[in-house]
């Protein structure tokens, strides 16, 4: 069987220690990142997710964009890595084959205090040498003419852009897998306690695992993680945003991603296409003491009327779906990526609030730099660098359709009928690596049960597809893993 | 003569029978399911076919009756086979098991049906747990797959196939606590409200929406309140400790397709204009049954594929002489919104309105001019009404003329 | 006590016999005289009787199908209505049933289900 319940890939059955180098927490984007870059090395590499699959909490509820760089405080952390996760990416996308479109960004203001802002990103942008231009009334306009005529002037960054980021950590996940990484999900870290032999033991619902060095990469359990290793000086609270999703039909409304001048709280609401081509507004920036990922009447209010406001559209008749996620607010207003003070072979990777998906591959080096202090890194020979997803039929010619599905007709059995998912699509991400096992992750990976219907058509053919392809009781098929069952089982049972 | 159907459902098997029988030499139906029938075969209950086949039947019997003239009629039948591609020249692409099929008939009849409209359409605040499904989603995995899909259940929606689907669910066993309606008037038929929820206690909450769905991993309540004037009226929630929410608020035409081809989407159809026979805007192009506009009766959809199936065979093209028929005020919907005229049958009109009217007055105006009336008793949104035109009223229609359909209350 | 005269009771329901829906008022006087109001048509008085006196109803479901490559479930009804209070018995019964392939459109499944003189039917043809 090549797909298990999805508990570990890459590896057998958890040995009752396991010894590796690296363990990282989090299979978010920071953490993904790390694992591909880490897996470059002649190293045991571990990563670990208490989720049911890759992708972690903010990384996949979160805007989709690669930000231009001249946000961020000129002089920290979060601006360099800023600046040099939009170049990585340049390169990773190609490599990873991740879907990213550079659309380029603009700030617009409406008063004077949008321009003294946008002044000061512009100056913030020239200073760390990102590419910006000061666009006027006029030249806003014609880059984008839906955009709220009040409009005075905007800040254009070209070199910023769009991102699947499922799609992405997939991507960075299934690299590290290829080239020797292992993975276990639905692990929870309980403690790290250091041993006297210098190693750290990793304690987690699923038994105890040892290591040379741990890679904290938890996103909103991060300080909580370097509390169980007697670490206390930094906190973290989440940040809730909601978003909407958009039809296709209407993707096209904006060419680029549009802001507002940011206040203290924030950069606003945003309007931007996705990569595949729906329309997201949002997010709200509200601070919880919990974590809480509903969406309110409140905050889907404060989306529209942020988004309806930069750009007049009627938004809510087009809604397919609406979403929140926490972005993790740290203590210090900056990312945190930096040896733990108090135990010897921890490094931490907290407080990774946005810009944290374009700053991922920056933090990613980083956190090798950090690593290099403690062990000796030796380069594979055989690294591979790159990484293709199974196929996408639509990106597909037809005649390259054609011939896969002479070879396997269940690549012409379309069960998404909303994004054109066949059968041999979920199939194949059942059998890849970091495998999908449950609905959210097919959705994750290819997109069934994401389009305007949301899964109405297709759900329950791939409760079908994942009983039989997985060998799973209709009540063990989840949306995504644990009690999430998507229902009770046969109706029939029991009956004589 | 090669007509091409798209959708296997009760207007595809109409209209492919009825361009069989007027004499086309090849018609195929393009099915997508694993079996024809649409939508019908989920659809167990009874209601089907009293005006179509003078007979009460249930859904799988109206569809069961239409395949057998299908079969009769050497329709070809392809299953599994989903039209992926729609080109203006009628060229379909069709993804099937087999490969990838390119066809180009000389008609193409749209009968791909409606979807229901998912949660993110009207934004139903809360959390994301498993749980929560369209109600046609919850009858599919009841009666086709034999799923039990929730033991606690609520509704949100007393449209006909919400309230079906509350029966269905009480028969499998569930406990339904309710279903809600936004509006201050049930959605669907009388009788339905009499038989699916009033024969099984179900309360039928009106003027009330859900608010909130709770749960982490599966559906663990959800909470209920009054809407005044579109706002909730605070201190009115209820929570109702259920494992799953089914949701029956719409259904839109999938009218995918039929955008590809370069045809307008009407903002209140949710797509193409059509004229008496179905036809498009596009000569030899048809939308036929939901896909056009949805119906409250299955007998409509049939009949109205059956008029596009034999136009399509025995008039190629389209006659210029065009009239516009447009809702005017308390009309939600007008099928056709063109008229051919110079026709020699008197074409009908179908409207829906967009509020309750116990006794009113349908008007057929251009400008001033009123071309024709007839008064109503008993108009509801839910069920689409004929407005009969009369042989002299269709003559008195120009070339041109932009008509309105409106209703008047006295 | 009351008059008299008000040794009636009235019901209000809505006939189900097609999709129109009357609402039907019905009055039984004390000599069990009924007298039916708003009924458009006399399949609705007819109703408005059975109604007042034994309720009936048909029954949909479906039973467990066997030997069939795409379908797992075959959609049944009762060919006659059965008492209103004894759907769920019938329901019941219903779910005991298995059927193989093929199977026609007014195949009997069950007959004569709970001695009620009804038979449950099969409303779908599967062939294989």
């Amino acid at each position: 069987m090549e797909t298990s319940s999805g508990k570990s890939s890459g590896m057998g059955p958890v040995a009752h220690t396991a010894v590796y180098d690296v363990i990282i927490i989090g299979a978010g984007i920071v953490g993904a990142a790390a694992f591909r870059e880490l897996c470059k090395y002649d190293l045991r590499v571990l990563l670990l997710d208490s989720l049911h699959d890759v992708g972690g909490d903010a990384s996949r509820a979160n805007s989709a964009i690669l930000h231009g760089g001249f946000d961020p405080q000129p002089g920290t952390l979060m601006s360099d890595l800023n600046k040099e996760g939009v170049q990585l990416w340049f390169q990773w996308t190609q490599e990873l084959s991740i879907d990213v479109e550079w659309t380029g960004s603009l700030v617009l203001a409406f008063n004077d205090a949008d321009i003294a802002e946008i002044t000061r990103l512009y100056h913030n942008g020239k200073k760390v040498r990102v590419p910006v231009k000061f666009l006027g009334r006029d030249e806003t306009l014609r880059r984008e003419p839906v955009v709220n005529p009040e409009v005075r002037a905007s800040l254009y960054a070209p070199v910023s852009g769009i991102i699947d980021p499922f799609q992405a950590v997939v991507a960075l996940v299934g690299s590290g897998l290829k080239n020797g990484g292992k993975l276990m999900l639905d692990t929870e870290v309980t403690h790290l306690v250091k041993l006297p032999d210098g190693y750290i033991a990793v304690q987690t619902n699923h038994g105890e695992l040892r290591t040379k060095v741990v890679i904290n990469a938890a996103g909103l359990n991060a300080a909580h993680i370097m509390r169980t290793a007697g670490e206390d000086w930094f906190s973290i609270h989440p940040r809730r945003g909601q978003y909407f999703i958009l039809d296709k039909n209407v993707g096209n409304l904006v060419r680029h991603v549009i802001f507002r001048a940011p206040t203290p709280k924030g950069k606003g609401v945003l309007v931007s296409r996705t990569t595949h081509g729906n329309l997201l507004i949002g997010p709200t920036a509200e601070d919880l003491t919990e974590p809480d990922r509903r969406t309110t009447a409140e905050g889907l209010a404060e989306v529209l009327q942020g988004a309806k406001y930069l750009v007049p559209f009627p938004y809510e008749r087009h809604a397919i779906a609406q979403y929140a996620g926490l972005r993790a607010i740290g203590s210090v207003d900056d990312f945190v990526v930096q040896h733990s003070k108090v135990m010897e072979g921890l490094i931490n990777a907290a407080g990774i609030k946005s810009p944290g998906l374009t700053a991922a591959p920056g933090i990613a080096h980083r956190l090798i730099e950090l690593v290099t202090d403690l062990l000796t890194l030796e380069e594979k020979r055989d690294f591979d660098p790159y990484f293709e997803f199974p196929p996408i039929l639509r990106e597909l010619p037809y005649v390259d359709r054609e011939r896969l599905i002479k070879e396997d007709p269940t690549y012409g059995h379309m069960v998404c009928r909303c994004e054109l998912v066949t059968e041999g699509e979920i199939k194949s991400v059942l059998r890849m690596q970091p495998a999908a096992t449950d609905l959210d992750s097919i959705k994750r990976r290819v997109r069934a049960t994401a389009g305007r219907c949301q899964g109405g058509f297709c759900t329950p053919r791939i409760i079908d597809i994942l009983s039989r392809e997985l060998n799973l009781s209709y009540d063990q098929v989840t949306k995504f893993g644990r009690n999430s069952k998507l229902v009770y089982g046969d109706n029939r049972r029991g009956d004589a | 003569m090669f007509v091409a159907v798209v959708g296997g459902g009760p207007a595809g098997m109409a209209a492919a029978v009825s361009a069989k029988r007027a004499g086309a030499d090849r018609v195929v139906i393009i099915e997508r399911a694993e079996r024809l029938g649409g939508v019908l075969p989920q659809c167990i209950h009874s209601g089907f076919g009293v005006n179509y086949y003078g007979e009460d039947l249930t859904g799988p019997e109206f569809a069961e009756r239409l395949r057998a003239d299908v079969k009769a009629s050497s329709v070809e039948v392809w299953l599994n086979a989903m039209v992926i591609e729609a080109r203006p020249d009628k060229t379909l692409i069709i993804s099937t098991p087999h490969g990838i099929s390119f066809v180009k008939p000389d008609a193409v009849i749209f009968a791909v049906g409606a979807r229901e409209r998912p949660r993110g359409a009207i934004a139903i605040p809360g959390a994301r747990p498993a749980g929560v499904y369209t109600a046609g989603t919850a009858q599919y995995m009841i009666n086709i797959q034999g799923f039990e899909v929730g033991k606690e259940v609520f509704v949100l929606g007393s449209g006909d196939i919400g309230l079906i689907t509350a029966r269905r669910m009480a028969l499998e066993g569930a406990k339904v606590h309710g279903v809600a309606e936004l509006m201050p008037f049930p959605g669907g038929l009388a009788r339905n409200v009499q038989q699916c929820l009033k024969d099984f206690n179900i309360p039928l909450l009106l003027s009330h929406t859900v608010t909130e769905v709770l749960g982490s991993e599966r559906v663990e309540a959800v909470k209920v309140a009054q809407v005044e004037n579109g706002k909730t009226v605070p201190g009115t929630e209820k929570v109702f400790p259920v494992d799953t929410l089914v949701l029956s608020v719409g259904l839109l035409p999938e009218a995918e397709l039929i955008r590809q081809m370069g045809l307008p989407i009407l903002p209140y159809t949710g797509s193409a204009a059509v004229d008496q026979f179905f036809q498009t805007d596009l000569p030899g192009v048809y939308v036929v049954g939901n896909g056009v506009g949805i119906w409250d009766l299955v007998d409509n959809v049939a009949m109205s594929a059956s008029v596009a199936g034999s136009h399509a065979v025995k008039y190629e093209g389209r006659s210029s002489d065009l009239a516009e028929v447009l809702p005017g005020v308390g009309v939600r919907v007008v099928i056709p919104q063109r008229l051919s005229l110079g026709e020699s049958d008197v074409p009908r009109i179908w409207f829906r309105v967009a509020c309750p009217i116990p006794v009113g007055v349908a008007l057929l105006t251009r400008g001033e001019e009123v071309i024709a009336r007839k008064g109503f008793a008993g108009l509801k949104p839910a069920e689409m009404a004929e407005f009969p035109l009369k042989e002299e009223q269709y003559r008195a229609i120009r070339p041109g003329d932009k008509l309105h359909l409106r209703v008047q209350q006295p | 006590m009351s008059e008299k005269t008000d040794q009636k009771s009235a019901l209000e329901f809505t006939c189900i016999v097609c999709p129109v829906g009357c609402t039907l008022n019905v009055t039984v006087s004390e000599g069990n005289q009924i007298r039916v109001l708003g009924n458009r048509c006399p399949k609705g008085a007819e109703y408005a009787l059975t109604e007042v006196t034994n309720p009936q109803r048909y029954v949909q479901s479906t039973v467990v199908l066997m030997g069939s490559k795409t379908e797992r479930r075959l959609p049944v009804k009762t060919d006659k209505p059965v008492p209103k209070d004894r759907i769920f018995e019938v329901v019941n019964e219903i779910r005991k049933v298995k059927v193989n392939v093929p199977v026609k459109v007014g195949d009997v499944v069950l007959e004569n289900v709970l001695g009620l003189g009804v038979n449950v039917v099969a409303t779908r043809t599967v062939e294989e």
